[in-house]
């Protein structure tokens, strides 16, 4: 290595290093030291003992898991209790009331109908009874404060299994008249489990024509498509052919003419 | 920020005797148990050589001293850092320098890079640069204070620090090339000071 000037620093290493470091550095490094230790988490330990740290983070991480799961688990019910269980639960206790009783609640609940006198005495018990008894399904369908309560009454029938005039005009009703889509979807799906009565093929054939929400058009276009009923197929024609017609209902219902051979 | 694993670790490392690793390594394990004896036995052992580094770098004292106080504090609060506990003399020198070299950055101190242009000024030295170096300490040293920042800064990691060129380039942001011929530049300017003084 011809390098004279690294020779001569290897040769006099020692002597370069003539410099005293100042004399407060230790105690201040020393004051800094023990005021980060003084600390709740002191650096020095706290960072050896990260891991410790992060075992303690996942373990406090998994006890809020599982406090979440048992919160789900146990009390899942009543959440959903809100919403849909609870109108599961309902139909069971009450659908013999309403079977037992359907002319009266007809008659005195609709607000269009004129109440009868002897059933606001009724009308009475269910305020009274609001929580263990709701209100007959008529109230309910007629509920425009709350769409659930009237979702749970279309699943109350449903549920029931029993159907007649009344209720298919309530059904029928709710379907072209509800200010909620998914409550007419559901009152449709109703009707279409009755779709050989053909009380409900004459409702449909109205509903068609007359229906202003093109999603439920759609499912009673669907529908129709297995109904072999004449007014239906008049009322598919008119959708058809209005120009009023959502595009996609009315090619659903040159589809299904078209499938029909009707065209 | 200094890594524990340096390349020069076990090379600075291989320096110490067995006793004096063994000693290191209990000093370090003090220190991890948060023992103040470890902090200044460390402290003590290693203080001078790292300011005598820092010094090398910044010239102003003042400045020196804050850069050794935050070192050591950095290497006592990262010591759970320090896979080797026989290196932490490297280790603590190692922080000392790159935190010199950003003071220095923050100075405004561009090292500059030739970008593989400039060709390196290879050896080429007469034979009087030998003669020279029968010179005082000091007098090397005031000719090194005399250079430029960036070369003296290449000069002080190559000679004094023993920092392969092109280690020397990744810590500077430079490339290779730029060092070496930065280097022997600073090597003929220190050389022609020298002769300067001597043959005054």
């Amino acid at each position: 290595m011809n390098d004279p000037l690294k020779k001569f620093v290897k040769q006099h290493r020692e002597a370069f290093d003539q410099l005293e470091p100042p004399t407060g550095v230790l105690q201040r490094l020393q004051t800094q030291l023990q005021a980060e230790s003084a600390r709740p988490e002191p650096a020095t330990k706290h960072r050896i003992s990260w891991g410790h740290r992060r075992t303690t983070w996942l373990v406090a991480a998994s006890l809020l898991i599982g406090l979440v799961c048992a919160y789900l688990l146990f009390d899942g019910g009543r959440i959903p209790s809100h919403n849909e269980p609870q109108i599961v639960h309902q139909p069971v206790e009450r659908a013999p009331l309403i079977a037992e009783t359907p002319v009266t609640a007809q008659a005195e609940i609709p607000v269009e109908l004129p109440a009868a006198e002897p059933q606001p005495q009724e009308a009475r018990h269910t305020v009274v009874h609001r929580e263990p008894a709701p209100a007959p399904l008529a109230v309910r369908l007629a509920d425009s404060t709350s769409a659930s309560t009237r979702l749970a009454a279309i699943l109350e029938i449903e549920q029931s299994g029993r159907i007649d005039g009344h209720l298919l005009a309530m059904l029928s009703e709710t379907m072209n008249r509800d200010g909620n889509t998914n409550v007419r979807l559901a009152a449709l799906d109703v009707l279409s489990r009755h779709i050989d009565d053909p009380q409900v093929a004459d409702l449909l054939a109205t509903a068609l024509t007359g229906q202003d929400d093109p999603l439920v058009q759609l499912g009673i276009v669907r529908i129709a498509a297995q109904l072999d009923h004449v007014g239906i197929d008049e009322a598919l024609f008119a959708v058809a052919r209005s120009p009023y017609t959502f595009e996609a209902v009315k090619d659903e219902a040159y589809a299904v003419l078209l499938y029909q051979e009707k065209l | 920020m200094g890594n524990p694993r340096l390349n020069n670790e076990s090379r600075k490392g291989d320096h110490l005797q067995p006793t004096d690793k063994k000693e290191e390594i209990e000093l370090v394990a003090l220190c991890h148990q948060g023992h103040d004896t470890g902090f200044t036995a460390l402290y003590n052992k290693y203080a001078r050589p790292v300011y005598n580094a820092i010094c090398r770098i910044i010239s102003h004292t003042g400045e020196a001293e804050d850069i050794l106080q935050e070192s050591f504090y950095h290497a006592f609060s990262d010591i759970h850092r320090l896979q080797n506990a026989a290196s932490f003399g490297s280790w603590v020198h190692r922080i000392a320098l790159n935190r010199s070299i950003t003071h220095l950055r923050k100075r405004k101190i561009v090292f500059s890079d030739n970008g593989g242009l400039e060709v390196a000024d290879e050896e080429g030295y007469d034979l009087e640069a030998d003669n020279l170096f029968d010179c005082r300490v000091e007098d090397v040293k005031q000719a090194i204070e005399q250079l430029p920042q960036g070369y003296k800064t290449i000069l002080n990691l190559y000679l004094f620090e023993d920092i392969p060129q092109e280690e020397i380039a990744g810590m500077l942001g430079i490339s290779h090339s730029t060092v070496r011929t930065q280097y022997h530049r600073a090597k003929k300017k220190v050389i022609q000071s020298l002769k300067d003084r001597y043959h005054e």
